[in-house]
């Protein structure tokens, strides 16, 4: 035998399976066989020698929608097969499973986000077998692929600087409650650090938390209300995650408009807090770019047949309030309202940064900085 | 013809050799007619690697299964399975980043999760209450103990490269991990077991009749407790490989194994009524559910369309499974109901 390649080595030939060819309708008369057919029919026909897989954390969420559509414009400005798998849970071994079915399949890259610790042998196998592996949203710094993100202590502190501010600055006094919706992860950790470093600047705020608010929007909401009910006093309540802007407005309209509402995403519910004054800010993470810049990274590496460097790239923070709204990255300035319409039209979105698009497509790792910078 | 070997002037009672096929032949076809399906669609499927590695992403929810079968054979339910899983594997982790010996720490995992078992069975056998209802609650709490004890961190044991990571991750032949080989030994014994010893049929019979049983001599109570134990120590074996095949255990790792679990030994064919349970069929049921997830991505099918496109493969499984058992219990009724044959000179 000639030079074999890792993934020769490793029996990952993505050479001999494209996903979404050959689609053959055999086994009419097997019941189970026949919808695995049909369902096989509304799958996206594909015709490029490229094919990515995309696993998400999250099924039926407004932020991961985003990302997802980022993704999608990417592969479609690209011209490569993209296929996204959800893993509802947030499961770290549901999402480890389904990146390796996707290189099984013969997907030549992989974005997934990282869910723990217990990913990282198996998607640095991948890693070593030529799978381009990019992680995005949340990372692990022991897994051998870039990442796409934000600065995540960066942005809690801009979050926690904001709301102190909006509380009267460093002469400010009351609870201020912070919610967590997954525990240990550790992006999420980091801007909980970066908020609980910015209230320091007031003295005379007792920070409470961070509690679990879970994820899922029933359960999110009533956490937030139980702590509320805890805590009528509170002047502020912070949350990490995308639903919390959302259950802290209709928890805010529900009893006065008496807290200070913050948190992350800009997703439309968390938009509408904004806008009907039941919420003060929102920080942005720039989905679009935490979908958009892990498929031009790997469309880059494939054709050019090259690793992935191990690095950070900046997704850009967002900041939105009532009055103001700054959707980083250089991005032209725009309305409430067009804020508002981006977040639930993907062409609009990918319309708005195609300016933005069209540098990446240039070269995608112009970006890239060390991988420690994400979390200083 | 077949001589039944009766002498003249003996018995009429004819002998009928048949060659049974086994209770999970239904769920075996149905895995087997997706994964044929699959693999005549899109060949890569049938890879060994793709196979071998549907096997491993079956190991530690396909141990759990298990176990549950014991339970639903006794007509109970553990809903604790996947945070005794989750608990054993971050005490065994917590022990080896103190600086025990992995081995050692791994079996004081598997202990720990059949101490779990034993208080779920304490509480469930002395107050007299379904396992399902004690567990809901042993759910939260072990899920809330393992919290504290790990921090809500991922538990990371250091010195990776010692015996214990090494076996437990190794693939033979660069294919079948240890941890799969593990499962199926685990596998065939607790199928034995249930098949072929005085406790599996005593789990059987207290799961068919507990008053009969009773009246027969056996204890309820024990074989209750037994089985939980016997559940928590195989949660507890599943979580110290976990966490010696992946290298961490995270706090959330577990929280949604038990619809899975449950769900698979159903697919299997172990009914909900008790009396009966099928260890092979379990662990086919696991695989259906792995190979219809694998499947999907083969497929190329769109991430909004699986969720529906897996509840309805399981369902057709189901219904093909119960397709043939109904057609094999016609045929049995009517061999039944024919009358005998004359005696052969």
């Amino acid at each position: 035998m000639g030079n074999r390649s890792p993934a020769d080595e490793s029996g990952y030939n993505n050479d001999q399976q494209k996903l979404g060819r050959n689609d053959v309708n055999t086994f009419k008369g097997l019941l189970a066989a026949t919808l695995l057919a049909s369902a096989a029919a509304v799958a996206p026909a594909a015709a490029q020698d490229i094919t990515l897989g995309f696993v998400t954390h999250a099924q039926g969420n407004p932020f991961i929608q985003q990302i997802i559509d980022g993704a999608q414009a990417a592969a479609k400005d690209l011209g490569v097969d993209l296929q996204v798998a959800q893993q509802p849970g947030s499961q770290a071994e549901g999402q480890l499973k389904l990146t390796q079915n996707f290189a099984n399949a013969g997907a030549q890259g992989v974005a997934t986000s990282i869910q723990g610790e217990g990913m990282t042998r198996g998607l640095n196998e991948l890693v070593d077998a030529g799978v381009k592996i990019v992680q995005y949203n949340t990372l692990s710094t022991n897994i051998n692929a870039p990442y796409v993100g934000e600065k995540s202590v960066e942005s809690g502190r801009v979050l926690g600087k904001m709301i102190v501010e909006k509380l009267g600055g460093a002469d400010a006094k009351g609870t201020v409650i912070v919610g967590i919706c997954f525990p240990g992860i550790q992006v999420l950790e980091n801007r909980s650090q970066g908020v609980q470093e910015s209230l320091k600047a007031a003295p005379g705020l007792n920070v409470l938390g961070p509690f679990d608010v879970k994820v899922s929007e029933v359960e999110n909401y009533n956490r937030w209300e139980q702590l509320y009910a805890a805590n009528p006093e509170t002047v502020a309540m912070v949350g990490l995650c995308a639903p919390d802007i959302a259950s802290l407005g209709k928890l805010n309209a529900a009893n006065g408009d008496k807290f200070v509402a913050g948190g992350y995403d800009l997703t439309e519910p968390n938009l509408k807090a904004i806008q009907d004054g039941h919420a003060f800010v929102s920080i942005g993470q720039s989905a679009f770019v935490q979908g958009y810049l892990p498929v031009a990274l790997m469309v880059d590496a494939i054709k050019n047949d090259k690793p992935l460097e191990v690095g950070f790239y900046d997704a850009g923070a967002q900041i939105v309030t009532a009055d103001t709204v700054d959707m980083g990255n250089g991005l032209p300035a725009i309305s409430f309202e067009e804020a508002i319409k981006l977040a639930g039209d993907p062409a609009a979105t990918a319309e708005y940064y195609k300016a933005w698009a069209d540098k990446v497509k240039a070269d995608p790792t112009a970006g890239m900085q060390p991988i420690a910078a994400e979390a200083e | 013809m077949t001589d039944t070997g009766n002498a003249p002037g003996q018995s009429a009672t004819p002998v009928r050799r048949r060659f049974r096929l086994p209770e999970e032949i239904g769920v075996i076809a149905a895995l087997v007619v997706m994964i044929l399906f699959i693999g005549i669609a899109r060949p890569h499927f049938l890879s060994p690697l793709n196979l071998l590695t549907i096997l491993s992403h079956t190991t530690f929810q396909g141990m759990l299964a298990v176990g549950m079968v014991y339970l639903l054979a006794i007509r109970e339910i553990d809903l604790s399975v996947g945070w005794i899983f989750n608990f054993s594997a971050v005490f065994s982790g917590l022990l080896m980043v103190a600086g025990l010996d992995p081995w050692i720490a791994a079996a004081a995992g598997v202990g720990f999760g059949a101490l779990l078992g034993l208080f779920n069975g304490i509480i469930a056998v002395g107050l007299r209450l379904p396992a399902i209802i004690v567990t809901l609650g042993t759910y939260s709490m072990f899920q809330g103990l393992s919290l504290v004890v790990n921090g809500g961190r991922a538990v990371v044991p250091p010195n990776q490269d010692s015996s214990y990571f090494n076996v437990i991750a190794t693939k033979i032949f660069g294919l079948v991990p240890v941890a799969a080989l593990v499962f199926v030994v685990l596998a065939i014994v607790m199928h034995f077991v249930l098949h072929r010893t005085k406790f599996g049929y005593r789990v059987q019979a207290v799961g068919s009749n507990p008053e009969a049983a009773e009246l027969a001599g056996i204890s309820t109570n024990t074989i209750r407790l037994q089985t939980l134990v016997l559940m928590g120590a195989i949660c507890g074996l599943s979580g110290a490989m976990y966490i010696g095949f992946r290298g961490a255990i995270d706090p959330q790792e577990g929280s949604d194994f038990v619809l899975v679990v449950v769900a698979a030994v159903i697919i299997g064919g172990t009914p909900l009524s008790g009396g009966y349970g099928t260890v092979i069929g379990a662990v086919v049921g696991m695989m259906i559910i792995q190979v219809i997830s694998s499947g999907l991505i083969f497929f190329g099918i769109d991430a909004t369309w699986s969720t529906f496109v897996t509840g309805a493969v399981i369902v057709l499984a189901v219904s093909l499974d119960g397709l043939i058992k109904f057609q094999r219990a016609r045929r049995a009724n009517r061999v039944k109901l024919e009358p005998d044959p004359p005696a052969g000179p």
